[in-house]
């Protein structure tokens, strides 16, 4: 059969094709023939310049161009897909291509073949001059310092085949989807339009429906291009361009290490680049493959009188009308239902009766548009239902994963990767452990802690319009039944707790090359059981300890951070200083001492932390006050009380344990950090009642405040409302008067914690915006403070204290 | 041989054609006649692959024709639209059908082409309706296929080019027994080129004889009798084997019968005509009459 096909075969015919669309074709050719070189020609052009102070600005733009003209071409596939099959919308054509003795598998290759020559041939034209000009360009390249040629070109020409065999195959692949979408099309109108909206909706709907889950879960989609990669052609575009941006190839060095890093918004993971980008190519291979065949498989079904018919194969108008409901719900996230509705049945209807041609049997219209929303609501239905097909839930098993990397969000932005099976072990456990207490409750709800929800003294009943049953972590407010004073709304006990408000980001390598993303949220008692983990590998105490030698090494040789400007600087004489200016925290108190870096210091911060580290036990972890911190822009660096090499290093450098006046020095009206007392004279404080003083039943001062906080562990536990508040006029303007003027305020000053951890509630003093908290020992203290300086609530609280005791 | 076999097309709810059986022998020029909408067209396209049978067979030489490259390649079609050629010109256009028929034959395209004389060079949109239809049929004899399908093939020619081009089909026919089967609604071009003819309405086939015998078996009768106080009705005239049309005109009667001669005067011949003269009918007469008795009439619209 392959034998009698290929002699029937007429490969003139193919260039027939490409002649009956030279106009096109021509202008294709140019802008495609154009980009390669600018692209390339703008990146060698960096190369040459990039230590002068010639460099040629216009570079930026000649690559403006060539992205341009790049993509303009690529899109232009379209095109040549409609035009190649130009059967299925000219009646004229249909006549004159049918009768010619050929079957339809041959018909359709020749139009596949010919359009796909058309747009392909340009592109291979422009690599090759692309090859042509890093060839010419490579003896130009002067290396400096450590470089060799091949390490600075050699990026680009890693970049360069990794890009051209990669938008060729991606180009395969929207051209393909193009033709399978003309060949399902009766009509030109319906070709174009299918086509544009097709292409735009399959990663636009993804995308939409992919946020929505990131939004409500704890799945991660800031690699989003990596999975839109596999959805679309143009997924695969914006694939292609993160890559280019992953690749840190093309992108002029003084544009990526700025713009394009805060686009990225995370470092640069090139051990992870290969293996996606040859799964993306296998992927996109097979899904050409398959699109291809289905194409092939409907042309040869369509029969020749159903050109003319908006949709041949009807099937593709209702992908196409199913997607865009979807996006708009997805957008619009079915919060408002009548808008919603309208939108989406105004949208409908319009595209109904273009494809109808009018208002004919539009009651199937409308079964049709509700059977739609009706689909899609029950797809996110059972997406919400399953925990998005299980995914949320689910985490591969230890033995089939590689390595996992931790990332904290917040400071410090650590991220570790760990190869160590038991710490995989431990860390998959982990997160098992967090899922399972997002349980599901007997109203089909879920909580994040099964405990604290059994221990909640109200029964719940979660409220279908305002609890998300997506996500678990905000399951409130909730309705209170049957409950004390069961008329209001109540809060969870411990709010902060139950909320979960930490997040980090878990990054699965399976050894099949698959990359899982998660980003749990976890209240601080599992943040604790996550450091605890971490702190058992030794990869952890190195990378802290590395990344605190790296910072402070940086600091203390001035040097520049980025790529580029290391470069840039790189020949210039650099004074590397002897000392450094090192500065410890606690609050908003601060000291700095100059250390000398002769003598080894830095080496023996590090390790004296690193000892320090090893040797705390796990109740110093959950216990230790603080001493002081390191602090730098991404990292933050705690030195607790239990650190005795550290502070005793410290100690010897001049640094001492913060004072009371130190660590309220911010009191001080003097101080340029105090705007509060500087301006007013005042001294604003604010006292939060422990939430078992609290519950509506007991006298809590004011009943329109609500009730948090109790637990507090090394964590930012935030709250909205406290119990008292009053400001305390300054008269002098040194904190040392503070004693003196105010004893009982220096007091619960002095035994207020930055850090505590208590089974027990606890008051909370808010000083100038700073939260500190107040040991149950030192009760007497804030009702000392409260009742002499009448505080608002003073009364109430008396009230109770004499009630109670 | 051309065959169709019970063959049904429907294009959506509409039969075009309604379990058709027809058999076009080889070397015969045949002429498909009918009302519009009737099937002609879709006849044409199912013999040439274009279409596929929803039931049925159609058959070249015994070959079912739809996706059969060695059947297609007997067949040449020409439809009634030139639109789809304009972007070549007259050597494009023959280079490019020359690929897909083996027979091709360029020699018979020079003679064809130096007898009409069109522009080579000069892209078929430059070209008169006319000019492009001179071109496609050209090509289309060139070819060499065994069978030549002609829809609407003379609308657009000059009266000359018109004999030019039956010309060069005669020739064809002659040198090497090609079947050429014609549509037109031109009744006098078939009448001309054909020596056998179907007519067609609504997807059926009223009949299909050989122009000869068919004009033999149709008769206009102009008739008076004897009894001229008697007014005779169609149903005195049993005898006549089918009647497509009477009427009356003061003693004349005007009646259109199919059947023998002899047959028809030996029906007459009781009633005792005075007058009864046989005049034969023209094709166009035989269409409208075989039309009008299936409400195919002229006089709706009066």
């Amino acid at each position: 059969m392959t034998v009698r096909f290929l002699h029937n075969f007429p490969a003139r015919n193919m260039l027939r094709v490409v002649w009956q669309n030279r106009k096109m074709a021509l202008v294709m050719s140019i802008l495609m023939i154009l980009s390669g070189p600018l692209i390339i020609g703008a990146r060698m052009n960096e190369l040459l310049y990039r230590n002068s102070i010639n460099y040629n600005d216009a570079s930026e733009l000649y690559l403006l161009i060539g992205a341009v003209c790049l993509v303009a071409a690529v899109l232009m596939g379209m095109f040549c897909a409609i035009c190649s099959f130009t059967e299925t919308h000219k009646k004229a054509r249909v006549d004159m291509l049918y009768s010619l003795p050929l079957t339809g598998t041959q018909r359709f290759f020749t139009d596949y073949l010919g359009g796909a020559f058309m747009y392909i041939l340009p592109y291979l034209i422009t690599v090759i001059l692309g090859w042509i000009i890093i060839g010419i360009g490579c003896p130009f390249i002067n290396p400096i310092r450590d470089e060799t040629l091949w390490s600075v070109v050699g990026e680009t020409v890693r970049f360069y085949a990794m890009g051209s065999v990669g938008l060729f195959v991606l180009m395969l692949f929207y051209y393909t989807l193009s033709v399978l979408i003309t060949v399902c099309c009766g009509t030109l109108f319906e070709s174009i339009c299918t086509n544009i909206l097709l292409n735009g909706l399959i990663p636009g709907t993804a995308a939409a429906f992919l946020f929505l889950i990131d939004n409500h879960t704890d799945m991660s989609f800031d690699y989003l291009w990596h999975i839109l990669g596999f959805f679309s052609p143009v997924g695969g575009l914006i694939y292609c361009a993160y890559l280019i941006v992953e690749n840190n190839a093309v992108v002029p060095a003084y544009l990526r290490d700025s713009y394009w890093d805060t686009l990225r918004g995370q470092e640069i993971q090139s051990h992870n680049l290969m293996p996606n980008y040859f799964r993306w190519i296998l992927v996109t291979v097979l899904l050409t493959i398959i699109l291809l065949t289905a194409a092939w498989r409907l042309y040869i079904r369509r029969k020749a009188e159903h050109v003319g018919k908006p949709f041949v194969y009807v099937g593709v108008y209702y992908l196409t009308i199913t997607l865009l409901i979807m996006l708009l719900l997805c957008l619009l996230e079915l919060e408002i239902i009548g808008p919603v509705l309208l939108i989406t049945s105004i949208v409908y209807f319009v595209c109904e009766v273009i494809r109808k041609r009018g208002f004919k049997r539009f009651w199937l219209s409308v079964v049709s548009y509700v059977v739609t929303v009706v689909m899609t609501v029950g797809f996110f239905w059972f997406t919400g239902i399953t925990g998005c097909f299980g995914r949320i839930s689910y985490v591969p098993a230890a033995a089939n994963i590689k390595s996992v990397k931790v990332e904290f969000l917040q400071k410090p932005r650590m991220h570790l990767e760990f190869n160590d099976p038991a710490v995989i072990s431990k860390l998959v456990e982990f997160h098992k452990t967090i899922i399972s207490r997002a349980k599901t409750d007997s109203d089909g709800c879920r909580v994040l802690n099964q405990k604290l929800h059994d221990d909640f003294p109200y029964e719940v009943h979660y409220n279908a319009n305002t609890y998300d049953t997506e996500n678990p972590y905000y399951a409130f407010p909730v309705h209170v039944g049957s409950a004390p004073d069961s008329s209001q709304t109540a809060y969870h006990s411990d709010y902060n707790y139950f909320t979960a408000p930490f997040q980090f980001r878990l990054t699965y390598y399976t050894k099949t090359g698959t990359v899982i993303y998660r980003e749990p949220r976890c209240n601080a008692d599992e943040m604790c059981e996550l450091e605890n983990i971490l702190r058992s590998s030794d990869l952890f105490r190195q990378t802290v300890v590395s990344n605190l030698n790296h910072l402070m090494k940086l600091e203390l040789n001035n040097e520049f951070n980025t790529q580029y400007n290391t470069l840039v600087k790189s020949n210039s004489s650099k004074t590397k200083s002897n000392t450094l200016q090192f500065t410890i925290h606690n609050g908003t108190a601060v000291q700095t001492r100059t250390i000398s870096a002769k003598d080894d210091n830095i080496e023996k911060l590090c390790n004296a932390y690193a000892h320090d580290l090893e040797r705390m036990s796990e109740e110093e972890r959950m216990t230790a006050p603080l001493y002081c911190s390191f602090e730098t822009t991404d990292s933050l660096y705690k030195v607790y009380e239990s650190y005795t090499e550290t502070i005793s290093l410290l100690e010897t450098w001049g640094f001492h344990r913060f004072s009371v006046p130190e660590r309220y020095s911010f009191i001080d009206a003097k101080n340029p950090n105090n705007a509060v007392a500087e301006n007013n004279n005042l001294l604003a404080i604010r006292i939060y009642a422990p939430e078992q003083w609290s519950t509506d039943s007991l006298k809590y001062p004011n009943s329109s405040l609500s009730q948090y906080n109790n637990t507090y562990v090394k964590g930012d536990t935030q709250s909205l409302h406290y119990a008292y508040e009053d400001q305390i006029p300054l008269f002098e303007y040194n904190p040392l008067s503070l004693k003196a003027y105010y004893p009982e305020l220096y007091a619960l000053l002095d035994a207020a914690q930055k850090e505590y951890i208590s089974e027990a509630p606890c008051y909370c003093i808010f000083v100038n915006g700073v939260r500190y908290i107040v040991p149950p020992a030192h009760n007497d203290l804030v009702t000392a403070v409260v009742s002499k300086h009448n505080f608002y609530g003073a009364n109430h609280l008396n009230e109770y204290f004499e009630a109670e005791y | 041989m051309m065959t169709l076999k019970d063959t049904v097309k429907r294009f959506d709810d509409f039969t075009a054609l309604d379990g058709v059986n027809l058999e076009i022998p080889k070397g015969t020029a045949f002429g498909l006649l009918g009302s519009n909408g009737a099937g002609k067209s879709t006849i044409l396209r199912l013999f040439s692959g274009i279409y596929a049978p929803e039931s049925g067979q159609v058959l070249i030489n015994g070959e079912s024709v739809y996706d059969n490259v060695s059947a297609k390649q007997k067949v040449f079609f020409i439809n009634d639209e030139t639109i789809q050629f304009s972007s070549f010109n007259l050597t494009e256009l023959k280079n490019f059908y020359k690929q897909f028929y083996p027979n091709f034959s360029e020699e018979l395209f020079e003679r064809l082409e130096n007898a009409i004389q069109l522009p080579r060079k000069k892209k078929l949109s430059a070209f008169s309706k006319g000019m492009k239809r001179q071109a496609i049929v050209i090509i289309g004899i060139a070819c060499c296929t065994p069978y030549l399908l002609l829809d609407e093939a003379f609308d657009g020619l000059d009266p000359t080019m018109r004999i030019i081009v039956k010309r060069m089909l005669v020739d064809a026919m002659c040198e090497r027994e090609l079947t050429v089967v014609i549509s037109s609604h031109n009744l006098k071009e078939i009448n001309e080129m054909c020596d056998t003819a179907a007519l067609l309405h609504q997807g059926k086939i009223i009949f299909n004889r050989q122009l000869d015998s068919l004009k033999g078996t149709v008769h206009k009768i102009q008739a008076a009798f004897a009894d001229t106080q008697r007014e005779f009705t169609k149903e005195d005239f049993k005898e006549i084997p089918e009647i497509l049309h009477f009427s009356r005109t003061q003693s004349i009667y005007h009646i259109i019968a199919k059947g023998e001669e002899a047959d028809i005067r030996a029906a007459l011949e009781p009633f005792h005509p005075i007058v009864a003269d046989m005049i034969p009918l023209t094709l166009e007469e035989i269409f409208i009459y075989e039309l009008e008795v299936l409400g195919y009439d002229s006089q709706v619209f009066a």
